[in-house]
């Protein structure tokens, strides 16, 4: 019994001299890990000094708690880690350079300076030299206006070309760059005089009297058929707008010819041209219930067939207006 | 709390805290080992402490790396070797 005691009392003995060693060795590593953070070491040597830090620490709380092996071996990591802290930080260290003499600075040149517009903000520094302005704006009237358009830069969109203030500073747009703005333009995709509104002017290559249509320009066929020409698409569209504008009227479309040839093939002839322009005025939207097609043949001359230029008057088409509709 | 600075870590991680806060996130990491060393030893009053430093250091660490990544200029792009396309 008296030996156990003794056996346990020097055990006690032991891990009390071994606690008070690894305390010593704590605060020798504690006094390198403070000297390596005030060389900046969190900065030149982030990992060692946490390292140290950290093992520091769990070999204190190990000491409190009596394991002096784990202990042991925390500070075993600490203690190498505090010295490569403390070296790094050592040769990273900020160095101080004192300048002991300040040479004097050379003195500013004063210059006499101008002031054109006398807004206080001499002319080298006014970005408005000529109108006078604020300092705060370097010179520059509160509301520039570089257009001269009437409308101030500030709300104006189209600060750099004069518009109406009704635009918001910016000129009226005009597509069809004929002068006449689009609002006041009545084709403005089309170029056209002032005086006209905008639109080029049209020929009228027809004229509604009361019991007729008459053509300015006489329709054109390919001989001795009744293929239109192109040429008469302007005239035939008028007369389509025409019959399309008075809803009511009833047409008869007539087709003449000279007396050359036989009698049953002009008739035939007129007829079939009769059919193509009231075919043609269908397809430019006249209502098919207006139109009649009728063929005379070479039976209603308007001038004398002995001539050239008598046939080629009694070659035509006629739009006669039949009766109007209730 | 282990969890907790678990994830605080890997959030660091993901912040490039190696790189941008190394001394916290390096205190952050070792804390949080020797919370876990001492949840195996079932001293769980001791783990939750260290735990929760761990969990301090490594939010430290994100707000630093945040804070850093934020005033540093960017990298410049890298040079491309190919040739572009007319």
């Amino acid at each position: 019994m008296t030996r156990a005691l003794g056996a346990f009392a020097c055990v006690l003995a032991l891990a009390c001299a071994s606690g008070s060693a690894q305390r010593k060795r704590a605060d020798t590593i504690a006094a390198q890990i403070q000297a390596a953070r005030e060389q900046g070491g969190e900065t030149c040597a982030p990992r060692e000094l946490a390292t140290a830090e950290a093992n520091l620490r769990f070999a204190q709380l190990e000491i409190e708690r009596g394991d002096s092996r784990s202990a042991d071996s925390h500070l075993a990591l600490a203690a190498p880690a505090a010295r490569e802290a403390a070296n790094k930080s050592r040769d990273c260290a900020k160095v101080n350079v004192v300048v002991r003499e300040k040479p004097a600075e050379p003195p500013v040149p004063r210059v006499g300076v101008r002031d054109t517009d006398g807004d206080g903000v001499p002319d080298v520094d006014d970005l408005c030299p000529d109108v006078p302005g604020p300092p705060e704006r370097r010179g520059c009237p509160l509301f520039t206006d570089r257009d001269g358009d009437g409308v101030s830069d500030d709300i104006d969109r189209c600060p750099e070309v004069a518009g109406p203030k009704e635009n918001f500073g910016c000129p009226w747009p005009d597509r069809d760059g004929d002068g006449v703005a689009d609002k006041d333009d009545r084709c403005p995709d089309e170029p056209g005089p002032v005086d006209n509104q905008g639109c080029p002017w049209k020929s009228v290559l027809i004229v509604v009297r009361r019991d007729r249509i008459e053509l300015k320009q006489q329709i054109h066929f390919q001989p001795n058929r009744a293929i239109i020409l192109s040429d008469s698409y302007d005239v035939l569209r008028q007369v389509a707008q025409a019959v399309k504008d008075a809803q009511g009227v009833a047409v008869r479309i007539e087709g003449h010819t000279d007396n050359v040839g036989k009698r049953k093939e002009n008739l035939k002839l007129s007829q079939e041209r009769a059919d193509a322009v009231k075919e043609y005025l269908v397809r430019e939207g006249v209502d098919a219930g207006q139109l009649k097609a009728v063929g005379y043949g070479p039976k209603r001359p308007i001038a004398s067939n002995a001539t050239r230029a008598g046939r080629t008057l009694n070659r035509r088409v006629e739009f006669r207006i039949e009766e109007r509709k209730k | 709390m282990i969890d907790s600075a678990d994830a605080a870590l890997v959030r660091t991680r993901g912040a490039d805290g190696d790189k941008l806060a190394p001394y916290e996130t390096t205190l952050a990491d070792l804390y949080l080992a020797k919370a876990r060393e001492k949840q195996g030893y079932a001293q769980y009053g001791d783990a939750e402490i260290l735990a929760a430093e761990a969990r301090r250091f490594a939010d430290a660490a994100s707000l630093k790396a945040g804070q850093r990544r934020a005033t540093e200029p960017a990298p410049a792009p890298a040079m491309s070797s190919t040739v572009p396309k007319q």
